[in-house]
């Protein structure tokens, strides 16, 4: 038991904007778009997050140099904030400066924790790019800097919405989703935070292609590159009334919005109860073994039988590591239904962690999300839907 | 919970006696950097890690599959355990997490690879360092090299407070009793990218650097690692182990402000978190290890919010900068920051800032110019400040 439950989520992807779009395509496979060719100089095809752009959901101020990471992370964010919960007129504070009067936002209980795999690959290639053309060394559009750091989306997160609590970003690659999931719960055990939005972004473009080609296995099966980011909102479960189940709830007519709980400060109702994450080094190069390890201790701690669980998402890495991860289901899981977030949004890289979370909202019962990246990291997290 | 082992890659000393004796003396890592092309920058002074040998330190990760930053964060995992008198092989009963801040991660990589892509197109590739730009590797790596297999890793990437994150991550994994022990601090490489863009920004200092003086003008980048074995008191007083210092507590925040000018009511607020987190009060504390990287802006606001928050409560206690000796390492500056406090615990003394020639009045701390003086330190606080507003400060205190 963590004591944590997730209450709320928003994403954007090639499927759209806001968790709706989501549910749309999660739901309905024709509703799914192809991945889309993308030109030079890194010709692929991947699935972009082709309705958004940062500038036209974000506003012309402070956004010109803007990395796209940082972009779909604010934007994301702002859909789980209550409109209580986000300082009036704190929108354009990013122009100020230190001097102006107004001083920062009040102390916030929210906290922000992002994951990513190194940050926004594009803004860190154009400063090097500048860098490396221009007459002299240090000719760089000096705005750029501070996007081209691993910590701008979460640090943007807070500075576009006024959260002043703890602000963590985690480059956990593929294990950011259970990650940040968990330093989260441990944030609200230990009384840091009073909520915690948890997620993880990637965005696309040539940098990031470049990169990840360069990386794949030869044997790699060449699943498109994907855009997006998924953001939760974990909050302690005390929030929330002892054994509350809404009995007319059925998976057909759920929606995340409809319901409100007036014990919970937003008054959210429990959309998954965080009941466990176990992670592992796969020191001997035998991930499938590892992970295996971790789905039987999570659900042994947890006290629950392999059989109660009812669905599985899988993080679905390059090359042979997704077989790994999908014998370790199979030895584990053999009957759970396995989705795969990669199969309708591309490889979101960092962020297929949040988005396999918010593919398993829908059933009531017993859900896994498991994690295997190309690090030699594994891991998975148990959670209960109501 | 306490310090047992501390592991160190400075451009001042490698190895927990030679870093002491490093900040002891007061040395300079400073040198003209040779890490990366410098052509056409009018001054570039930086402190690099010079004679870095990785196979010393790397025994399982091959030396080709770990970035510099990587290899000096197993290298320091592997000094925190010598140190502590363990064994990787004592630990493989035990959960335990392992924590790496840092700055830039793999990008020293990263930009390698950028630059031969705009220089040579696509035909010039590189597989293994496209592999080895992934943060994630630091954390990893050292978990792998010390075959560690059932700990939590995390490589934290909160910019120039990552250390202080990762070491309050290591923290709260041992207090809940999800850890019975952490590995945790920070580690970063030279990095061109880094240097350039202090550099457009007016912050690196042409010729020392000098943190509090009136005449700063700005950082030098620097490079190293710093791990330390935190472990709970019972466990090390159990087997006798040396203790450098208790950890008392550590308080996160966030300006939400501005990206890169620090907000002095916030940092205010942080270092009051974290004495709260500790339960102690500003009278308590007898030396604060500041953030202090030398640029105007972070010291008149760092100095400011330590007036408000120490000010009201009897004397400001001595403020130092070890950026002055180490640079601005990134990521490891918090970290290297923490074990220079646990060491001046340990030995009694408290590390100078050098450089110094006048303190700017509107600093007004008594950095404890150029040589370091000896001291029973009781309570210590170590500051961290990052891009994005990301605030962390860490309290040790001298072992009961």
């Amino acid at each position: 038991m963590t004591g944590a439950v997730i209450t709320a989520w928003s994403a954007i992807s090639a499927c759209g904007i806001g968790a709706a779009a989501h549910r749309v395509a999660y739901g309905d496979p024709a509703r799914r778009l192809r991945p889309t060719a993308v030109g030079e100089p890194v010709p692929a095809e991947a699935h972009v997050a082709a309705d958004f752009d940062v500038t036209e959901a974000l506003g012309p101020k402070g956004t010109s140099s803007m990395d796209r990471c940082s972009g779909l992370a604010v934007a994301a964010a702002a859909d789980l904030l209550a409109p209580g919960e986000r300082p009036q007129g704190h929108f354009g504070c990013i122009q100020r400066n230190q001097s102006a009067p107004g001083g920062i936002a009040p102390p916030s209980g929210i906290g922000v924790v992002l994951g990513t795999t190194s940050g926004s690959a594009q803004t860190q290639f154009d400063f090097t790019r500048e860098s490396q053309t221009r007459s002299k060394p240090y000719r760089v559009n000096p705005a750029l800097m501070p996007f081209a750091l691993m910590n701008s989306a979460a640090g943007q997160t807070a500075i576009w919405h006024g959260l002043t609590g703890p602000n963590t970003t985690i480059a956990g690659g593929r294990m950011s989703g259970l990650s940040t999931l968990r330093y989260g719960a441990r944030l609200l055990a230990t009384g840091r935070a009073d909520a915690v939005l948890c997620g993880a972004v990637e965005e696309y473009g040539p940098a990031r292609q470049r990169l990840a080609d360069q990386r794949k296995p030869d044997d790699a099966d060449g699943r498109p590159l994907g855009e997006g980011g998924a953001v939760l909102l974990l909050e302690p479960a005390a929030h929330a009334p002892a054994g509350h189940v809404d009995p007319d709830r059925t998976d057909a007519n759920r929606t995340d919005t409809d319901r409100t709980d007036a014990n919970r400060p937003g008054g959210r109702v429990p959309l998954a109860e965080l009941l466990g994450i176990d992670t592992r080094v796969a020191v001997d190069d035998d991930p499938a073994a590892a992970l295996e390890v971790c789905i039987r201790r999570t659900l042994d701690r947890a006290g629950a039988a392999a059989s109660d669980v009812r669905t599985v998402a899988v993080s679905g890495p390059p090359g042979p590591l997704a077989g790994a991860e999908r014998d370790a289901v199979a030895r584990t899981l053999a009957h759970a239904d396995v989705r795969d977030p990669g199969e309708i949004i591309g490889d979101t890289g960092a962020a297929t962690g949040p988005f396999q979370v918010t593919l398993l909202l829908d059933r009531p019962g017993l859900a896994l999300t498991t994690a295997v990246d190309e690090d030699g990291t594994v891991g998975c997290g148990l959670l209960r839907v109501p | 919970m306490v310090v047992t082992g501390v592991g160190v890659v400075s451009s001042i000393g490698t190895g927990a006696d030679a870093y002491a004796r490093g900040l002891r003396e007061g040395r300079s890592g400073a040198r003209p950097i040779e890490a990366f092309d410098t052509t056409g920058f009018a001054h570039a002074t930086g402190c690099e890690v010079v004679g870095f040998d990785p196979e010393l330190w790397l025994r399982r990760v091959p030396v080709a599959e770990a970035g510099r930053a990587t290899q000096f964060a197993i290298a320091s995992a592997r000094m925190a355990l010598d140190d502590a008198g363990i064994g990787e092989d004592g630990l493989r009963d035990r959960r335990g997490l392992v924590s790496v801040g840092t700055t830039d991660g793999g990008s020293d990589d990263g930009e390698r690879l950028a630059a031969s892509f705009v220089h040579d197109g696509p035909a010039a590739a590189d597989p293994a360092a496209a592999r080895r730009v992934p943060a994630s590797r630091l954390a990893t790596g050292v978990a792998r090299d010390l075959g560690l297999a059932d700990v939590e890793v995390s490589t934290i990437a909160t910019a120039c407070a990552a250390g202080n994150y990762a070491i309050g991550g290591g923290v709260d994994a041992i207090r809940t009793g999800e850890a019975d022990y952490a590995l945790c601090g920070g580690a970063d490489a030279l990095c061109r990218m880094t240097f350039t863009g202090f550099y457009r920004l007016g912050a690196v200092d042409p010729d020392r650097c000098r943190p509090f003086d009136v005449d700063r003008h700005g950082i030098h980048t620097g490079e190293g690692g710093a791990v330390l074995l935190l472990e709970p008191l019972d466990d090390a007083l159990a087997r006798g182990a040396r203790i450098y210092a208790e950890v008392l507590g550590y308080g996160l925040n966030c300006d939400a402000h501005h990206q890169v000018a620090p907000h002095g009511e916030s940092v205010a607020r942080c270092m009051a978190l974290a004495l709260d987190d500790a339960g102690i009060s500003p009278g308590d504390v007898d030396l604060i290890s500041a953030h202090g990287t030398g640029t105007k802006a972070n010291d008149v606001t760092e100095c400011g919010a330590i007036h408000s928050v120490f000010g009201a409560d009897g004397d400001v206690p001595p403020t130092v900068s070890v950026k002055s000796m180490l640079g601005h390492t990134m990521g490891a500056a918090s970290a290297l920051g923490a074990v220079a406090c646990a060491l001046g615990i340990d030995g009694g003394f408290i590390p100078p800032t050098i450089n110094h020639t006048e303190t700017d009045p509107e600093c007004a701390v008594d950095c404890v110019p150029n040589t370091a003086v000896d001291a029973e330190l009781g309570v210590v606080a170590n500051n961290a400040l990052a891009f994005g507003g990301n605030n962390a400060v860490l309290v040790l205190g001298r072992p009961a």
